[in-house]
């Protein structure tokens, strides 16, 4: 431990950090700030580091960058709104305004499902952006060029739209499938259940008819054994009895 | 307080990258990667949602190499800046031994700076450590966008918003460019390095 507390440790660390980041450090461009510094010397505030003109674009590219970070019923009337504004600036370019109209389509997708959003549309609207930016803000991009940039994205669109109108199908074919299988199933416990009954009826059917021949059977035993076999009245039945002792 | 292994004769330094959601704390880990890999022989652990946030943490470790008879190792961490993802972000936070605070400059995110700072204090004082007391470092992150017209945040905003009491070196940055990330880095290290000579004496 004595050589961990020896207090030329940090100076030793300093030196191999020095040596570790060389290259780095030779590119920095390092300010470190402390409390004395001013916000006038620093220069650092939005506007003034601003290097052009700000770019119409800028308002709704913030609101981009943050619908990354969380989505609001706020930030997407935000983003509506700014990509109207931006629609009506954009009326006489037909790329910028079909970029617009995809922006548009995937922001009102998004403020509907939030969610259940399908994974790729923030992923789409974040680069449909960037290639209205490009589109917008690219003064060497030929028309041909911005005219790929902006077929990329409606293909892409396309397909997105695609994805989602299929796991719709999907969902509902499933949902189908899951009808049909609860009628299917109650049509097999219904024809399940009168061939139980039918079996039991039979079953029942049978033991009565053993039953009945059972007993059947016993009368004729029981008469013969108890001497029952007539019954019935003779005319020896209705002669009158002899009186004794006359 | 850092891991020091008396046997193998090593010591485990543990840097933890803070801050809002998109922020730049990933961004900051894949620049050192990306620049230095090669140097520090290393391998970068990340963990990432579908829509490339960190959802557990990312996993920088960085060899020093020997000093003073005993092997410095640097490992750095970020944690998930998203709100939901708090567990993780305390989990992530146990045993460390110094904070990079990535701060995003954007105007917008003004109000997400000062939650996730007090949400950072609230987390550290579980484990019975002060946002005052542990080495701590500021990057005041993405001060590239001005140029694109994005509106920012003024570094004395940003000062006096997070670091008027604390008083932490403070430095501004693009970790998407790389500047100042590897500064930053040497600055933590710097501080923690020290933190833990005085702890040991």
């Amino acid at each position: 431990m004595q050589g961990l507390t020896n207090s030329t440790l940090t100076a030793e660390v300093e030196k191999k950090l020095h040596d570790l980041f060389q290259e780095e450090q030779d590119k920095d461009v390092t300010q470190v700030l402390d409390e004395r510094i001013e916000p006038e010397e620093t220069g650092s505030t939005g506007k003034k580091e601003t290097s052009k003109e700000e770019s119409p674009l800028a308002p709704l590219k913030s609101i981009v960058l943050s619908l990354d970070w969380e989505i609001t019923d706020e930030a997407m009337d935000d983003f509506l709104r700014e990509t109207e504004t931006l629609r009506s600036r954009c009326e006489e370019d037909q790329v910028l305004l079909t970029f617009v109209q995809i922006l548009q389509a995937l922001g009102k997708y998004i403020k509907r499902h939030k969610a259940r959003t399908h994974p790729d549309a923030i992923r789409l609207l974040s680069t449909s952006f960037e290639s209205l930016e490009k589109a917008f803000e690219d003064k060497t991009l030929s028309d041909v060029d911005r005219k790929a940039l902006l077929d990329e994205k409606i293909r892409e669109f396309m397909s997105l739209k695609q994805a989602i109108a299929s796991e719709r199908r999907g969902l509902g074919a499933d949902a189908r499938s899951a009808l049909m299988d609860v009628e299917t199933i109650k049509e097999a416990v219904k024809e399940a259940m009168k061939e139980v009954v039918e079996e039991i009826r039979a079953a029942i059917r049978e033991e009565l008819e053993k039953v009945r021949s059972e007993f059947n059977s016993l009368d004729e035993k029981q008469a013969v054994r108890g001497g029952w076999v007539n019954f019935s009245r003779t005319e020896e039945d209705d002669k009158p009895l002899p009186i004794k002792g006359n | 307080m850092a891991f020091v292994n008396l046997k193998n004769r090593e010591v485990q330094v543990k840097i933890v990258y803070c801050g809002p959601g998109r922020g730049g704390k990933t961004t900051n880990l894949e620049y050192i990667y990306k620049k230095f890999h090669s140097r520090f022989k290393t391998e970068m652990v990340t963990i990432k949602t579908q829509g490339d946030r960190t959802i557990f943490f990312d996993f920088l470790p960085l060899g020093l190499g020997k000093i003073k008879g005993y092997d410095i190792k640097i490992q750095l961490y970020t944690v998930p800046g998203q709100v939901k993802y708090n567990a993780t972000r305390k989990l992530v936070l146990r045993g460390v031994d110094g904070i990079v605070f990535v701060a995003d400059s954007m105007a917008v995110r003004r109000k997400h700076n000062i939650l996730s700072l007090k949400n950072l204090q609230e987390n550290l004082a579980t484990y019975n450590k002060s946002i005052f007391k542990i080495p701590l470092v500021f990057q005041y992150n993405k001060r590239d966008l001005a140029s694109q017209g994005i509106p920012l945040l003024p570094i004395s905003t940003l000062q006096k918003d997070l670091n008027s009491k604390l008083k932490a070196p403070a430095l501004e940055a693009s970790a998407l460019e790389g500047k100042n990330v590897a500064e930053t880095l040497k600055r933590i290290i710097l501080l923690t390095v020290a933190s833990l000579e005085r702890e040991l004496k």
